[in-house]
């Protein structure tokens, strides 16, 4: 009985002793932790404002303090010391000769001595023990060192918190929302469009301008993609800078129209026949004149939405060229990928993508006007479509389907670039066209693919058409 | 005595101290390893120089314990039969002459071994031979010798001409090696005005064969911590030049401390912790009994002995280093 009271009385002061060594050891490892994790924080600071935009850097740290917080736990329960430990550190401490640890082992260990004289000697004097063993004076409170190195770091992270974002930050942020409208804008623009589609049918109907009408019903066909989510801003500001373009031209004095000669002329009619989808309407000139006569009540409000429309159209060329800009940063990944199509080159091409139309839509009305030879203006090296491009008409192309943008000079030879249905290939524009040259016969259909094209422009660039040889003309 | 408590047991364990010192004046260090050596039932070689008390002080020991003395001059010419007895005729009550075994010296209880490596290896064995088995064989029978058999040999350090130096087998046999220093001028002066003045002082018998007997016993029961015990096996096993993590143990140490070592060194501590009125080995008990335990038992290589390394600086490092650790 006396045995277990002792050894209750002796096992519970070792306990104290036992977890106030848990704490003190759960404080300490929690200052390297703290001092670990303001550590990491900082150069995860300094590495997403130099370098890299990484992965949140206050988040990261939080999750490594949590995760340290789990481990010291788990330390100071799974290798705290045991009681005997605790105990002979006792006695070195309190200079008790063993006699604590040896008191401990041998109430749990009773074969430790076969005298029952010697073992209630020992028991006696264990709970004499227990009153000299000072569970503070045995593990003693030390602030530690390394703490002093929070007053530095603490303030240091605190600051980094109120640093200006980083410029790969910004730019990263800036290509995330040039990519994609907000629900506001998206819902206003095509609140404007739907305006805009209604005004210009009116007038359209009033005017019995199939043009107009046309381009009313891509304006309308717009402002319901805009509003279904269809549109990021890039294609936006392509297709509304397009329809701009029309626009222009559907409003554009006879008078100079007529100055520009019957290349203009032709240009224009083209370009109504796109949207619209009804070539032969398109090509009547007189119906120009009607426009210019026809306007009224509406003509005032169009005028606002079209200057809104302007506006909008100026604000998403901006954010186009932001998120141009931040691709700019991919520096590398150009390289990597390196082709025949060289960005600038791609630059360019998209340069003349969005400013040329004008030219792409004479050579449709031209093809389908003449027989041969007057659809070479696409450039140095280009040929002839002749019939095939009344065939291609034939094949009822879409409205905003450029035709032949000029060639390119790239490395490796010349390239032609025809943008034509997805339906068809150019075998079936080569081979059923009697007139075509033999050198166009044995023209190959090569696609090229640029990984370092964003996936939405490679359908501009995704079609070519190379000789194997040049002829000789 | 064997009806006593604990506390009254090692009262009469002071006592016995205290009567010793008496005599024997600034020895105290000398007193307790042979109370140890006493309690742990093990044998004392004692090295000193002439003139130093060594047999006063085993005289001493003797008288206080209450045992049988017997004292042996070890000369070249001394033989195993002068120790251990031997057949001789001898007349009865009848007037008859017969044969008879005559016991030699070594029957006594506390035998004094006065320059041991003065005799013969032939001799020593003899008695070397007896401390361990405590028996004698003559004469085709076997003798048990009397109980407690306490046996310090002393030998004279700077007297080796014409000597034969005790080979490490039969030293390893020797619990203790106790050095006998040279007193201090305070203690000499102290043995002057006790030894030669008209008043000599008597000791007293404080213990009996029986009550040695029973400390013997009691010591063995002295628990030892397995914390105390583990430090002591890595202590020993850092000896071994061959296992040892200290350098100058690998590069001067010949080889290092026995398991026998090893059994004295914690047979020590236990009595010693006792003569100190405590009832469990501690770190103290092992450091005190270190040294007269175990530096008879640690050899150095020629390059140790040739370089003057010290064996005993060597053992304490490695205990301390142990201890730490511990």
């Amino acid at each position: 009985m006396r045995d277990v009271e002792s050894l209750k009385l002796l096992r519970g002061r070792l306990e104290q002793a036992r977890q106030r060594w848990r704490w003190l050891e759960a404080f300490k490892l929690f200052i390297w932790l703290l001092l670990g994790m303001l550590m990491v924080f900082l150069s995860l600071q300094l590495l997403h404002y130099l370098v890299w935009p990484l992965a949140k850097p206050l988040l990261s740290s939080l999750s490594l303090l949590l995760l340290g917080l789990i481990l010291i736990i788990l330390k100071v329960f799974i290798r705290s010391p045991s009681l005997l430990k605790v105990a002979s550190l006792a006695d070195v401490q309190f200079q008790l000769y063993e006699q604590s640890s040896t008191a401990l082992e041998l109430l749990e260990k009773p074969q430790l001595t076969t005298s029952p004289l010697l073992r209630q000697a020992i028991l006696a004097k264990a709970e004499n023990l227990v009153s000299e063993i000072k569970v503070a004076e045995l593990f003693v409170f030390k602030w530690p060192k390394s703490s002093y190195a929070l007053l530095v770091l603490v303030p240091l992270s605190l600051l980094s918190l109120f640093l200006p974002q980083a410029k790969s930050m910004n730019i990263s942020q800036a290509s995330q929302e040039s990519l994609l409208l907000n629900e506001v804008e998206r819902l206003d623009l095509s609140q404007q469009l739907g305006q805009t589609a209604e005004l210009l049918k009116e007038e359209a109907e009033a005017s019995q301008d199939p043009y107009l009408q046309a381009l009313a019903q891509a304006f309308q066909e717009l402002g319901s993609k805009l509003e279904r989510g269809e549109l990021s801003k890039a294609d936006l500001e392509l297709e509304l800078n397009r329809l701009m373009r029309h626009l222009d031209k559907a409003y554009q004095p006879q008078g100079q129209a007529s100055d520009q000669g019957q290349q203009a002329q032709a240009s224009n009619q083209s370009s109504a026949a796109n949207p619209s989808q009804d070539d032969e309407a398109l090509a009547d000139g007189h119906q120009k004149s009607h426009r210019e006569e026809s306007g009224g009540e509406n003509r005032a409000t169009l005028g606002v939405l079209l200057e809104q429309l302007s506006k909008n159209q100026q604000d998403l060329k901006a954010s186009q060229e932001s998120r141009e800009a931040s691709k700019g940063m991919i520096t590398i990944d150009r390289e990597k990928y390196a082709s025949p199509m060289t960005p600038e080159a791609y630059d360019a091409l998209k340069d003349i993508l969005a400013d040329d139309s004008q030219k792409s839509a004479e050579i449709v009305g031209a093809a389908q006007e003449s027989s041969a030879g007057e659809g070479d203006v696409a450039g140095e090296g280009s040929e002839s479509l002749e019939g095939a491009a009344s065939l291609m008409a034939k094949q009822a192309l879409a409205a905003d389907q450029e035709m032949l943008l000029p060639s390119l000079s790239l490395e490796g030879g010349e390239v032609i670039k025809v943008e034509r249905p997805p339906q068809m290939n150019l075998s079936q524009v080569t081979d059923d066209n009697p007139l075509a040259k033999p050198s166009w016969q044995g023209a190959q259909e090569t696609e090229l693919r640029h990984d370092w094209v964003l996936p939405r422009d490679r359908a501009l660039l995704s079609r070519y058409f190379t000789r194997e040889k040049l002829p000789q003309e | 005595m064997l009806h006593e408590g604990l506390g009254e047991r090692l009262e009469r364990l002071a006592q016995v101290r205290q009567e010793i010192a008496k005599v024997v004046a600034g020895q105290q260090e000398a007193i307790d390893q042979l109370l140890v050596s006493l309690l742990s039932g093990g044998h004392v070689l004692i090295e000193g120089a002439p003139g130093l008390g060594k047999t006063l002080l085993v005289r001493t020991l003797a008288k206080v314990c209450g045992l049988d003395f017997a004292r042996i001059q070890f000369t070249p010419d001394l033989m195993p039969a002068d120790i251990t007895g031997t057949i001789a005729l001898m007349q009865d009550e009848d007037g008859k002459t017969r044969s008879r075994f005559q016991k030699g010296p070594i029957f006594a209880q506390m035998v004094l071994a006065d320059e041991i490596n003065r005799a013969t290896p032939k001799t020593q064995s003899a008695l070397l031979e007896a401390m361990q088995e405590q028996t004698v064989t003559a004469v085709g029978q076997v003798m048990k010798l009397p109980e407690p058999f306490f046996v310090l040999a002393t030998q004279n350090p700077i007297e080796l001409e014409g000597t034969y130096i005790l080979p490490e087998a039969q030293i390893d046999r020797f619990l203790f090696k106790v050095n006998i220093a040279y007193p201090s001028a305070e203690v000499l002066n102290a043995i002057l005005e006790m030894t030669t003045g008209s008043l000599q002082v008597e000791p007293k018998q404080m213990l009996s064969a029986e009550g040695i007997l029973d400390f013997q016993r009691l010591t063995r029961d002295v628990p030892i911590a397995s914390h105390v015990r583990q430090a002591v096996v890595k202590f020993i096993l850092a000896t071994q030049p061959e296992s040892s993590p200290l350098a100058e143990v690998k590069r001067y140490v010949r080889f290092g401390i026995s398991p026998r070592g090893a059994q004295a060194l914690i047979l020590a501590a236990k009595a010693h912790a006792l003569l100190q009125g405590r009832y469990n080995v501690s770190f103290e008990d092992l450091a005190k009994t270190l040294l007269p335990a175990l530096r008879h038992r640690f050899q150095l290589n020629f390059e140790g002995e040739a370089e003057g390394v010290s064996a005993e600086g060597i053992l304490v490092k490695l205990f301390e280093t142990n201890r730490a650790i511990s």
